[in-house]
């Protein structure tokens, strides 16, 4: 076998050209098949890690995915805020466990401040209900103290102590930044993989005190004690003692007379927003498969038309003592060959891509992709691909075959 | 002693009805060597081909040391084809993208049926590419590289590397000049002394004759062409002088 094998490799040699192109095809077909099953694998197992064991998410009324995408994926801006008075009417609730207050708007060079409350660092919960854990540090405690994520830590370079200013709404270019009052890094979380890593998180009071006009701010950079609660925040988790509980509660809330309230079950607006995916995930897995079947069409033709030449050297192999069954073999060995170095480099080429642009998706689309590919899917996509090289080399394969029956010595 | 080669009421046709090859009975000893020659047509082609298990009888049996080649499973030809029969043509002996050793090697592997590589392959490379009076450096040159008539002496030693009992060789000088001709001929002669094979050598130069005890003009061998009026060598030469 090492000996076909080492035919095989230098029949591919011997046509440089035309099997250089082939590869080329292959590995650009290879790459983009395996890139969108990674990412879709990826993206939704990101996705579902983003929020875990919080029953009921309330905000302002609008559609559910955009109270998802804003409340969890920090992502668009929220339409319109509820009373302050409802989340305290939440707390009080009797079939609410816990709840956490969520106010949304400001951002620090470009990364989402959340005012929230111990409560969040309490309950929150992602991938596998796996609780916030801290890399260093600890809650707030003070009210101009901050807790950072870990993607904030790690690309700003920011360590326990030091002080960071908020500015007025999203973007790295805002004018308006509330640099009378900064705030000390108290604690750094461990990564989540989730848009929590991307979230500078403060005091709800402390973002409601750096609105306040300069006057009031001074006052209250000089005594803590007279920060106001806000009276409007973004959104509300909550956590039910009883689950069954869930839809009643949620009927009672939509139905509130004293606040225009939404709830929505997060795992039905996940579903909801994954199956918007969905189809273009579908229509891109469709698109992959197409460019993998026209390039190893792009293999076949190239074995087939190399046949011509190959007439000689049919012969002579014929003429050592190779059975047809031989030549067959030394005909899918060179697909096989091509194949699984156009596989080794498009993994090479996809693991490379998705080292350099893991922050820039991670940024500007919240995937977090993992540089790994070595999935189970990925590993049946790859033996797929290995199995349609050979359905497709069957062609020029059983062509050198009957070429090869009825091949008769070489009368030049 | 069996005979290297012995055919009996051999007949070929590509159809059935009409055969172009027909030889009542016809023998070669072992060690032999025959000078084959014939007009066009006469069927040259057809009984290598029919010698090496590449085209199988329509009717009559041939037998090669003692071997009913027809009645082996095309694998088993296949096989028998490795162990015991060299072959050389006019041209076109090697697989041009492999080196000379690969080229070897390759006519080594066919023969052993396991698949396990017989030791001392480059040993007996190096023996034959010497004998054949060419630079050992070569064996790891690519074919292409070559000159004609060093392909055809490196297919000499490719035909030759599994010690065959019978060589079959085609035109094999057609490419080669005089002196190059001559040489060749002279080793080749002297090879199949040494090693006690049988040699079919089929050409249509007459001079090359002169190297052999037989001859056989295949025109009057086979029936079917034996209506072509016998063939005077020379006229042969003649006809087919400038040709390939």
């Amino acid at each position: 076998m090492n000996t076909l094998i080492s035919v095989a490799w230098h029949s591919l040699l011997s046509r440089k050209k035309t099997v250089l192109l082939t590869f080329c095809s292959l590995v650009i077909s290879i790459v983009v098949l395996l890139s969108v099953e990674h990412i879709r694998l990826q993206a939704k197992d990101s996705f579902n890690r983003t929020i875990s064991g919080v029953d009921l998410i309330v905000g302002a009324p609008s559609g559910q995915l955009n109270l998802l995408l804003y409340s969890v994926f920090r992502m668009g801006s929220p339409t319109n805020n509820i009373a302050f008075e409802s989340y305290n009417m939440f707390k009080e609730h009797d079939l609410v466990k816990w709840a956490i207050p969520i106010a949304l708007g400001d951002s620090h060079r470009s990364f989402r401040v959340m005012g929230t409350d111990e409560a969040y660092f309490e309950h929150f919960r992602y991938g596998n209900k796996q609780p916030l854990t801290f890399n260093t540090g600890e809650p707030f405690e003070h009210l101009f103290e901050t807790v950072i994520g870990a993607d904030v830590a790690d690309t700003l370079q920011y360590k326990l102590g030091d002080k960071i200013v908020i500015s007025h709404g999203m973007g790295a270019t805002s004018f308006t930044h509330h640099d009378t009052s900064p705030f000390v890094i108290r604690g750094i979380l461990a990564p989540t993989g989730t848009p929590v890593d991307k979230t500078v998180h403060i005091r709800l009071r402390a973002l409601e005190a750096i609105h306040l006009s300069p006057n009031k701010l001074t006052a209250v950079i000089a005594n803590h004690d007279l920060a106001p609660q806000p009276d409007n925040i973004t959104s509300v988790m909550l956590g039910l003692t009883n689950k069954f509980a869930t839809f009643t509660l949620q009927r009672n809330i939509n139905n509130y007379p004293d606040d225009r309230l939404m709830a929505i079950l997060p795992g039905v607006a996940m579903a909801e927003l994954w199956s918007l995916m969905s189809t273009v995930e579908n229509l891109l897995r469709v698109i992959a498969l197409l460019v993998l079947i026209s390039s190893l069409f792009g293999l076949a033709t190239m074995l087939l038309a190399s046949m011509n030449e190959r007439r000689g050297e049919i012969a002579v192999l014929r003429v050592l003592g190779a059975g047809p069954m031989v030549i067959l073999i030394l005909i899918l060995l060179e697909a096989l060959i091509l194949v699984a170095l156009s596989v080794m480099t498009a993994m090479g080429v996809l693991t490379l891509a998705l080292l350099s642009l893991k922050d820039f998706l991670a940024a500007e689309f919240g995937l977090f992709l993992s540089h790994n590919i070595l999935s189970p899917e990925i590993i049946m996509m790859v033996g797929m691909v290995f199995i349609a090289t050979l359905v497709v080399s069957i062609f020029p394969g059983y062509e050198a075959y009957k070429n090869a029956l009825h091949t008769q010595l070489y009368k030049g | 002693m069996t005979a290297a080669i012995a055919l009996n009421r051999l007949s070929y046709g590509y159809q059935t009805d009409k055969s172009i090859l027909s030889i009542p009975r016809w023998s070669l000893h072992q060690g032999e060597r025959v000078f084959l020659y014939g007009a066009s047509g006469s069927g040259k082609t057809t009984l290598l081909n029919l010698l090496c298990g590449i085209l199988m009888p329509t009717a009559g049996s041939i037998e090669l040391f003692g071997h009913n080649i027809a009645a082996l499973t095309a694998r088993q030809r296949d096989t028998f084809r490795a162990q015991h029969i060299g072959v050389v043509f006019q041209q076109f002996n090697l697989i041009s993208y492999l080196t000379v050793f690969k080229n070897i090697q390759l006519a080594a592997y066919f023969a052993t049926s396991s698949g396990h590589q017989a030791p001392g392959v480059l040993s007996r490379a190096e023996a034959l590419i010497n004998t054949l009076g060419l630079p050992v450096e070569i064996l790891h040159q690519q074919v292409n590289q070559l000159s004609v008539g060093q392909q055809q002496r490196v297919a000499i030693a490719r035909a030759l590397i599994n010690q065959p009992k019978l060589l079959l060789v085609d035109e094999p000088t057609s490419a080669l000049d005089a002196s190059a001709r001559d040489a060749f001929m002279h080793l080749l002669m002297q090879i199949c002394e040494e090693n006690q094979t049988s040699l079919i050598f089929v050409s249509h130069d007459a001079v090359l004759g002169e190297y052999f005890e037989r001859k056989v003009d295949l025109t009057e061998l086979n029936e079917e062409s034996s209506h072509l009026a016998p063939y005077a060598v020379n006229q042969v030469v003649k006809a087919t002088e400038g040709k390939a």
